[in-house]
């Protein structure tokens, strides 16, 4: 589980970021971290990743502080930044090499199956694969290592269509109860269907911090001929409007409209925590 | 996995061998031919000297030092090449291994390829331009003597010969010792400027110490005449026989900056952000 407790932070000679953020992390969960540019996403990742050392509070991961960067803390969590830097006079087994020697639950299998699906061969010299192709395979790699935290920012960028939709289904197929799956992004539509929970930061402030299940029980999510009378947020198109309105009796949507609900929370309309277990726990 | 593990200081350095053997190899092969040029020149341009010159280990031995103090800058001014990215910065300090445990397998990485690699590549190299040049290059370039050589011995890669007074020996390998220590934290402070910025800040604290000795010295001692003109005495007094207490101060200091440079060094990796 990873712990923020009043977490203060800013970048030298800035205004500070992050002041007093308080949050937990589930086990199992695929969370999706949203914001606008400059809100804070990055930030909040290195953070966690212990890249960043927090100006006040704590971020501790299975009771590790992570700036402290323990060989227990880095065994259990890996970061997949948005900029890759891979070594492209290496062959591909040789880089995996270096994972596989410093993780300890390195698993063969799942590289193996996961580079099948990329169309990545383990003999094939990283300078002849293209960025996207670089970034599969820190993704494969990301999702073998038996990390129990998995920090993605921005995963995908730079992949083309048939790409995204093998990430997604990767994904899905490859994380286990005791993992979390922390994917940052601005493309809502890459991670629709994919997460459990999101998480929407604006300004350095958690605006809203839900399972989607939850949201799907307390709201609507669905779209009509026009905007109805209780809907909380909407948005007009040519053939009418999509909308999130108070979930009642009678009235059912469909799952969650990342979009939509992005919109809602960055305008005011619908902001806190929809949590299965909203208390955060004390370590 | 707490600790210092050996295990993972090992496969640190096998990383740091696969990810950097471009300069690892082209350093070791470079050496061994520029050295090999370098003697041929000498042997070539200086011929005329060989009447007092004799090319034994002791007349290498210069030039090894020279040489060893090169290393200084090229080898341990140049650690921790992953930090120099901020994208390799990132892969690196995430690597499940400890900062100290990164930090000595820079460490021992650099004392293995400066104290015994790159000494025998001269070894070799200084052996093999001699036995070039007596048999091939000398009858082409006809030089004004023709030289004696004898093949130098392994020893000399150690260049810090310990039939001497040990004061000195000791004062000579704590000079070394704080040399590679300053370039070494140096690259976690100056990232890629290192080679420029660490000698610039060694002479900038030369002349802060110099200056203020100076300055002390006309204050208390030597009012009335010129500012240099001051007598420190460091042959007194004397703790054994030949050694002043002067240089024994100076030596532990040494080591002491020494040991301090790499915690130095340490704290800095340990607070690296990225």
């Amino acid at each position: 589980m990873v712990l923020i407790q009043n977490l203060h932070f800013s970048y030298p000679k800035k205004p500070t970021l992050f002041k007093g953020l308080t949050m937990n992390l589930e086990k199992g969960k695929v969370i999706g971290l949203l914001g606008k540019n400059g809100a804070g996403k990055s930030t909040l990742m290195r953070l966690m990743a212990g890249l960043l050392k927090p100006n006040a509070g704590t971020v501790v991961f299975e009771g590790k502080h992570s700036f402290d960067r323990d060989p227990d803390f880095l065994d259990q969590m890996i970061f997949v930044s948005e900029q890759i830097s891979v070594p492209e006079f290496l062959k591909v087994k040789d880089y995996v090499g270096v994972y596989r020697d410093f993780y300890s639950r390195f698993d063969d299998v799942r590289l193996e199956n996961l580079l099948a699906e990329f169309q990545i061969s383990t003999e094939e010299k990283i300078s002849n694969m293209s960025y996207g192709q670089q970034k599969k395979l820190q993704l494969a790699i990301s999702l073998s290592v038996g990390a129990k935290l998995i920090l993605l920012d921005e995963p995908t960028n730079g992949l083309d269509i048939p790409s995204k939709s093998s990430f997604k289904k990767v994904v899905s197929a490859s994380l286990e109860e005791d993992q979390i799956l922390v994917i940052s992004t601005h493309q809502v539509q890459d991670i629709e269907h994919l997460i459990d929970q999101v998480i929407i930061l604006d300004e350095g402030k958690i605006k809203l911090h839900a399972d989607l299940e939850v949201l799907e029980e307390e709201f609507v999510f669905s779209q009509s001929g026009e905007m109805p009378a209780n809907a909380i947020y909407g948005e007009s198109h040519v053939l009418g409007a999509r909308f999130i309105a108070k979930s009642m009796i009678g009235i059912s949507g469909g799952s969650t409209d990342l979009e939509l609900l992005f919109h809602a929370v960055i305008a005011d309309k619908l902001n806190g925590n929809y949590l299965s277990h909203p208390k955060p726990q004390m370590s | 996995m707490n600790g210092i593990s050996v295990n993972r200081i090992w496969k640190l350095m096998r990383l740091e061998l696969l990810f950097h053997w471009k300069y690892y190899v082209m350093l070791t092969i470079g050496s061994f031919f520029l050295l090999a040029t370098f003697f041929f020149y000498v042997w070539n341009k200086f011929s005329a000297y060989w009447d007092l010159w004799d090319w034994r280990d002791q007349t290498f031995l210069g030039y090894l030092m020279a040489y060893k103090i090169l290393l200084v800058f090229l080898v341990y001014g140049n650690a921790f090449f992953d930090l120099r990215s901020k994208a390799n910065s990132e892969r690196y300090l995430l690597i499940p291994a400890s900062n100290w445990e990164k930090l000595l397998s820079q460490l021992f990485i650099k004392i293995g390829l400066a104290e015994i690699i790159l000494p025998l590549v001269f070894w070799l190299s200084a052996n093999f331009a001699s036995l070039i040049w007596v048999n091939f290059l000398q009858e082409i370039f006809h030089p004004e003597n023709l030289a004696e050589f004898q093949l130098i011995g392994i020893g000399i890669i150690w260049p810090f010969p310990p039939d001497q007074n040990w004061a000195i020996y000791l004062l000579m390998l704590g000079i070394y010792l704080v040399l590679i220590s300053i370039f070494f934290a140096g690259n976690l402070y100056f990232g890629k400027w290192n080679l420029v910025l660490t000698p610039v800040s060694l002479f900038i604290f030369y002349l802060i110490i110099t200056s203020s000795s100076v300055g002390l010295s006309q204050l208390l001692f030597t009012k009335d005449e010129s500012i240099l003109s001051f007598n420190i005495s460091i042959n007194e007094p004397e703790i054994f026989t030949d050694v002043p207490l002067m240089v024994l101060v100076i030596i532990f200091l040494l080591f002491l900056g020494s040991a301090l440079s790499y915690l130095v060094a340490y704290y800095r990796l340990k607070e690296r952000e990225v």
